[in-house]
């Protein structure tokens, strides 16, 4: 073909020749039966449960508010009971961390170029939050990253220090990922100064004589949480065998294909939703497809039960590397994590390997090029894997607070 | 006039929504076939998606929307289905070309060019595969492929931009040749 040509032409003919076959005349039959066998779930359940969507510019399904109101609703509950602790430890604490009057959220709506920020002029184009909390602690997003300071106000001065190494990048904040976000924290270290002035937080440095950057108050801005920098996830219809009270912020989960022993937590911020995330599975009738193809399974054989049966078995099934296994507790139960790296998968077999449940057809993937961080726990003689898949070259920069921090409130039914 | 059924089908009235989904079910299978490359699996994205979008009709809150949000279902279900799909065992045949050159004016070059873009768009991961069905087949504007598929525009553009590089490259590297069917035909 000459490339030359246009590439995109061609393939919008194809497209259109392809496509020209029609759909079996079964398929139409099929789904007006399947459908009128059913009703339509309630309208509260649907914004709910489904993600929203939005279309130029506009929600057009789902409840973006339905959802933050369970959200806030479960932080509100928290901030009660932090209130409580507060009251009970003021004692302790006589004096305030912070004024009141900056906690909340506010959304950058200008920055004023000044010696040195000529580059950030740019930066009110991006959705750039930040939530002051009542524990002196501040969570905010650059475009699709998020960050964390601890922050400490003296009447109007008012000093910042970045709690993280790096911008950590979210499935849930919104904006682009392509943000310079070097300059903004830049200019954040820049400034000493607070003000409200007409409802709007101006920020300085206390050797200019303009506001650097002035923030209004966030419409999506709730009442001040102890711990800004973390959502509160309900979930309670998470119908698995185990509840989770951990602090999801940068993963969604669903149940996966209705399949009762397997659930999956995505990661939405990923190139690719569906392997990135983090995967818990009930081992039972194991198998492995050293390939991907299941007539290559190895049956689950392991030399006794337990974690430390599943990571000798695991070592055998196929081209892949465990890194160092350490002993970990995790729910009040006992069990190893390890690294696998699956870098010789393409070399040798061309893909990818499928660690599966021959019945029912559940089961974990490794891919080639990526690394994943397994953690096999002893659960009432149950052994359960927790399963981070990450395909970033360099390891669980995003996910493994998650994962970690997700895994702090597990417990098992 | 779609808008009142589509109003009808919110409140409940499947006749309603039977009529939408003859309508738009051709289009539907099309896009998942084009995604999904397998008719069978098409099948079953279309079902999973229109059965979707009879259950959660009552979030649709622009009824203006329907084929947007319907789209969207068909992608999503593209989507799981592919994942089903690389969990199961796979037989990949492999259409081997003959390496010798194709004659120019060779009336079966098209046949040839066709198919030669045809695999290689079958090697695209599904993301971009996705992106350029909404965009090249829909004729959709970046913006709105984005919004349906529910990535930052940036993202839509790179995905794309990324595909038609990876086409590009695979074309120009590969060597022009027509598959031996071809050559015969014209024998």
């Amino acid at each position: 073909m000459n490339t030359d040509r246009s590439v995109e032409g061609d393939i919008a003919e194809l497209f259109e020749q392809t496509s020209a076959r029609r759909e079996p005349d079964a398929l139409l039959g099929s789904i007006l039966s399947t459908t009128s066998r059913m009703r339509p779930r309630p309208r509260w359940l649907t914004l709910l449960k489904e993600p929203p969507m939005r279309f130029h510019s506009a929600i057009m399904f789902g409840s973006p508010t339905l959802r933050l109101s369970a959200v806030l609703g479960v932080a509100i509950a928290l901030l009660v009971g932090i209130a409580g602790l507060a009251v009970a430890g003021a004692s302790l604490q006589p004096s305030p961390i912070v004024e009141p009057s900056v906690l909340g959220t506010w959304r950058l709506e200008s920055v004023t170029p000044s010696r040195g920020l000529a580059r950030q002029q740019t930066l009110e184009d991006y959705e750039i939050e930040m939530t002051f909390g009542v524990d002196g602690a501040i969570a905010g997003h650059v475009g699709c990253k998020m960050f964390s300071y601890s922050y400490a106000v003296d009447g109007g001065n008012i000093d910042f220090s970045r709690t993280d190494d790096a911008p950590q990048r979210s499935g849930t904040a919104p904006g682009p990922c392509d943000i310079d976000d070097v300059s903004y924290f830049q200019m954040v270290d820049m400034l000493d100064r607070w003000a409200i002035e007409d409802g709007r937080l101006t920020l300085s440095n206390s050797e200019f004589d303009v506001p650097v950057a002035v923030f209004a108050s966030s419409p999506s801005a709730s009442a001040p949480s102890a711990s800004p920098s973390m959502a509160l996830y309900a979930m309670s219809s998470f119908q698995a065998p185990f509840t989770v009270d951990a602090r999801l912020m940068e993963t969604t989960w669903r149940e996966h294909l209705d399949r009762p022993n397997w659930v999956y937590l995505g990661w939405r911020g990923a190139s690719n939703e569906d392997d990135e995330g983090i995967t818990f599975l009930y081992l039972d009738n194991l198998a492995v497809a050293p390939c991907g193809g299941s007539e290559e399974v190895a049956p689950w054989e392991p030399d006794g039960d337990g974690p430390s049966a599943f990571l000798a078995w695991l070592r055998q099934a196929g081209p892949i590397s465990i890194g160092p296994v350490t002993d970990v507790t995790v729910g009040g139960h006992d069990g190893l994590r390890f690294d696998v790296t699956a870098d010789r998968l393409e070399e040798e077999c061309g893909g990818y390997l499928w660690v599966t449940q021959t019945e029912p057809d559940n089961g974990f993937v490794f891919l080639d090029g990526w690394t994943s961080r397994v953690t096999a726990l002893d659960v009432d003689g149950a052994t359960v894997l927790i399963v981070v898949a990450d395909a970033d070259p360099t390891p669980f920069p995003d996910l493994a607070a998650d994962a970690d921090e997700l895994l702090t409130g597990l417990s098992f039914d | 006039v779609q808008r009142e059924v589509v109003l009808q089908a919110i409140a409940g009235d499947h006749d309603a929504f039977a009529s939408l989904v003859k309508g738009s079910i051709s289009r539907q299978f099309a896009i998942a076939r084009l995604i999904l490359r397998d008719g069978d699996r098409a099948q079953d994205a279309v079902q999973d998606a229109l059965v979707s979008a009879w259950r959660d009709i009552r979030g649709l809150r622009d009824p203006e929307a329907w084929d947007a949000w319907l789209y969207r279902l068909t992608v999503r279900a593209c989507y799981r289905s592919a994942r089903k799909e690389r969990h199961r065992t796979r037989v990949e045949l492999h259409v081997l070309s003959d390496p010798e050159p194709f004659t120019p004016f060779d009336v079966s070059a098209d046949v040839a060019e066709r198919d030669r873009l045809d695999r290689r768009l079958g090697d695209l991961p599904l993301d971009q595969r996705s992106v350029m069905v909404l965009h090249f087949y829909l004729d959709l504007p970046l913006t709105d492929a984005a919004d349906i598929l529910g990535i930052p525009v940036g993202t839509a553009k790179s995905r794309l931009h990324r595909g038609l590089a990876t086409l590009r490259e695979a074309l120009r590297a590969e060597p022009e040749t027509i598959p031996t069917l071809a050559k015969e035909r014209t024998a």
